[in-house]
């Protein structure tokens, strides 16, 4: 079997680690035999997002954010907006998440216009969340998941009616600190705040975004279980010395 | 000296001494930054009487990695040429840290000046937040790359903030950069060309530029880029993996070959960087020679101990492009070695590890013969699956939260002619160095 992923803005958004989650759904999908081919998508790129199963979207700097804005609107956004409501197996962090959204609008500056898939809205705060993160997803009905991460955003983002939340706030900020949301799910694209790297702490979530994109492709996902026995250890580890220590919130200079 | 002034000192000193020897009496840490900390609690303008206390001035050396190293090198270079020095204790860079080393000194308060002059590191977030009142005469700048993103801003706001300082300074300020570095060059444009000196490798081709690692420089992207000319540089770099490399340092039309004890390419920034200092103040480049042959590495960086016939080596490794440094230099010479890896989230660390996931690890199967891995400290999990994403070849991984007990039953594995290379982050370093002192020698 083989699949397709498409990375976007590989060397611009690429902060906290974010391509670990890339490596993690590549090395899940060669474990099992499947091919995950990655293509980079950058500045100017005109992808045909049709041909692809999987995408990432990661974080970046403001500056960053602010010279990749315009080149998502204009060369990427109709085809992006296309490939989503066909069903494309999307994971957005942080920034990505943010520009997926209508706008962001920091304190100071202009307002940075997104891609209007989710609709949510971010606002910029006067001092980031930092600090560890503990969540509740429910991915499927019954299927239910504790995610662990890191957050780091001084953004507010607020959900509208037309996408739902990814997860509820055990630990942490989320969202916008108020509703106790965290991230944002429309059809099979996902949103989040959650660092890390997201994937290779939370498997599950990481096989769910396969499955999902072999359900699509090949109209059944079966997928051979892996020894995550150090993933589920550390998992674990990291749940309990978050929960026995305060949470970390830092001030931006 | 002013006897009101002549009291504050005195009794500062006496606290700082008192709390330190207390601190380090009772093992809580190193001792270094506590004493300052209460030293600026009852007397909050301390540094207004400890600043100018130096005949020369003040040499200040920030940036992300190579602060260490850089510093103890200059001092060595400038003690040897007949300088009274006062530097950092330790490797205290924060505020608290500076005035506990300044008081811990000799401050002849009998006499106008302590020393000829004061050669500090500094943490570059302390630096912006400091730098009006330090007012250095010279500023180094080793490298700027991402590190502790949960503490710090963000790498070009931090250039911009030095370069609003520089040029806002008071005293002439003469700034000392690396010219190989695409995120700092910039720092040199707001001050006169005498009064600015970029150090570097000479690139000579693309081997150069892979083995310099520096991080891109994201705003301008690297076809846009212009490195100036450099005005010190080293060039016909042999390096001896471990045991250290030899090249040649050329500055004005004269060149010196040098042989240096510190491995690996960025000690070779480092020794650069502190030669350049010692050029901008008039020390010959012919009496550096001999010194820079003798420098050891400094507590932690590529440090070297014995274990029962087993060389262990430990590195400081604490951001991305640091650890990628120590990478391509076991990535030099084939070899058994074996791994242990420290990763804590403290505080002082960042609590942030995601920055493990940007570290080049796969570089390292290539050719470094690795027999094991073993993780250790307080994310050892995280360490641990860093490693297992990086398509590793079939090696024995173990994660072990207690560092003792992992070193423990890693060095009770070690076969004859087998290495064992130690990389700790910032706490993680701290808190094994005095075991591996204890049950090592060196």
């Amino acid at each position: 079997m083989e699949l397709k992923l498409a990375y976007f803005y590989p060397t611009l958004m690429n902060l906290y680690g974010d391509r670990g989650n890339v490596q993690t759904l590549a090395d899940r999908c060669r474990w099992r035999g499947i091919t995950l081919d990655i293509e980079e998508i950058g500045i100017g790129d005109a992808a045909n997002l049709s041909d692809y199963d999987l995408a990432f979207f990661g974080g970046g700097q403001d500056k960053e954010q602010l010279k990749i804005g315009q080149d998502l609107i204009t060369t990427k956004a109709q085809d992006l907006r296309a490939a989503i409501q066909d069903g494309l197996v999307m994971l957005n962090v942080c920034g990505g998440y943010q520009l997926l959204g209508e706008y962001y609008r920091p304190l100071q500056g202009e307002l940075l216009k997104g891609l209007s898939i989710f609709d949510l809205r971010t606002e910029g705060g006067t001092w980031r969340a930092i600090g560890n993160i503990v969540v509740d997803a429910e991915l499927e009905k019954g299927k239910k998941l504790s995610l662990v991460g890191f957050e780091n955003h001084s953004g507010r983002t607020y959900l509208g009616p037309g996408c739902n939340s990814l997860a509820k706030v055990v630990i942490g900020f989320g969202n916008n600190g108020e509703d106790g949301l965290e991230g944002a799910r429309y059809l099979n694209c996902f949103g989040t705040y959650l660092h890390g790297p997201l994937l290779p702490k939370n498997p599950e979530l990481a096989d769910y975004l396969i499955g999902l994109a072999l359900q699509r492709k090949y109209g059944k996902a079966d997928l051979t279980p892996l020894n995550d026995t150090l993933e589920s250890q550390t998992r674990k580890y990291v749940m309990k010395r978050v929960a026995t220590r305060p949470l970390l919130k830092g001030k931006t200079r | 000296m002013k006897p009101i002034q002549l009291f504050v000192l005195t009794t500062a000193k006496f606290i700082v001494r008192f709390v330190y020897t207390l601190s380090r009496f009772f093992s809580f840490g190193e001792g270094s930054n506590i004493p300052g900390k209460i030293v600026l609690w009852i007397f909050p303008n301390i540094l207004e009487l400890l600043i100018p206390r130096f005949k020369n001035g003040w040499i200040m050396i920030t940036g992300t990695n190579g602060k260490t190293t850089t510093t103890k090198v200059l001092v060595e270079l400038m003690e040897k040429s007949g300088y009274l020095i006062c530097t950092n204790a330790r490797g205290a860079n924060l505020i608290s840290g500076i005035v506990t080393s300044l008081l811990l000194v000799d401050l002849r308060t009998n006499q106008e000046y302590m020393a000829d002059y004061a050669v500090f590191e500094i943490d570059e977030a302390v630096l912006i937040k400091s730098f009006k009142y330090f007012q250095p005469q010279i500023l180094v700048v080793t490298n700027f790359s991402r590190d502790q993103l949960d503490r710090y801003g963000e790498v070009d706001s931090n250039v911009t903030h030095i370069m609003e300082l520089v040029s806002a300074a008071r005293n002439r300020c003469k700034v000392i950069l690396n010219g190989n570095d695409p995120n700092i060059i910039r720092i040199g444009s707001v001050v006169n060309p005498e009064d600015r000196l970029y150090f570097g490798i000479k690139r000579e081709n693309k081997e150069t530029d892979n083995v310099l690692l520096m991080e891109q420089d994201t705003a301008t992207g690297p076809e846009k880029l212009e490195f100036p000319p450099l005005d010190l540089w080293a060039e016909a770099i042999q390096t001896e993996y471990l045991s250290g490399s030899r090249f040649t340092i050329n500055y004005k039309g004269g060149s010196l070959p040098i042989k240096l004890e510190l491995p690996g390419v960025f000690n070779i920034l480092n020794a650069l960087a502190a030669v350049a200092v010692c050029l901008t103040i008039n020390i010959e480049l012919g009496k550096i020679e001999k010194v820079l042959s003798q420098i050891k590495p400094s507590y932690g960086r590529s440090e070297h101990f014995h274990y029962h016939g087993t060389s262990v080596y430990m590195f400081l490794v604490k951001n991305p492009v640091g650890f990628n440094h120590i990478i391509e230099l076991l990535s030099q010479a084939q070899g058994n070695k074996r791994i242990l890896l420290l990763l804590n989230d403290l505080v002082a660390d960042g609590t942030d590890v995601s920055w493990i996931w940007d570290v080049s690890l796969e570089n390292l199967w290539k050719v470094a013969q690795v027999k094991e891995i073993v993780t250790s400290g307080t994310r050892a999990g995280d360490m641990a699956l860093r490693v297992k994403y990086s398509n590793p070849p079939n090696l024995p991984l173990t994660v072990d939260y207690m560092p003792k007990r992992a070193f423990k039953e890693l060095t009770a594995r070690i076969a004859e002619g087998e290495e064992l290379l130690i990389l700790a982050n910032y706490t993680a370093m701290i808190g094994f160095r005095p075991y591996l002192l204890k049950v090592c020698s060196k």
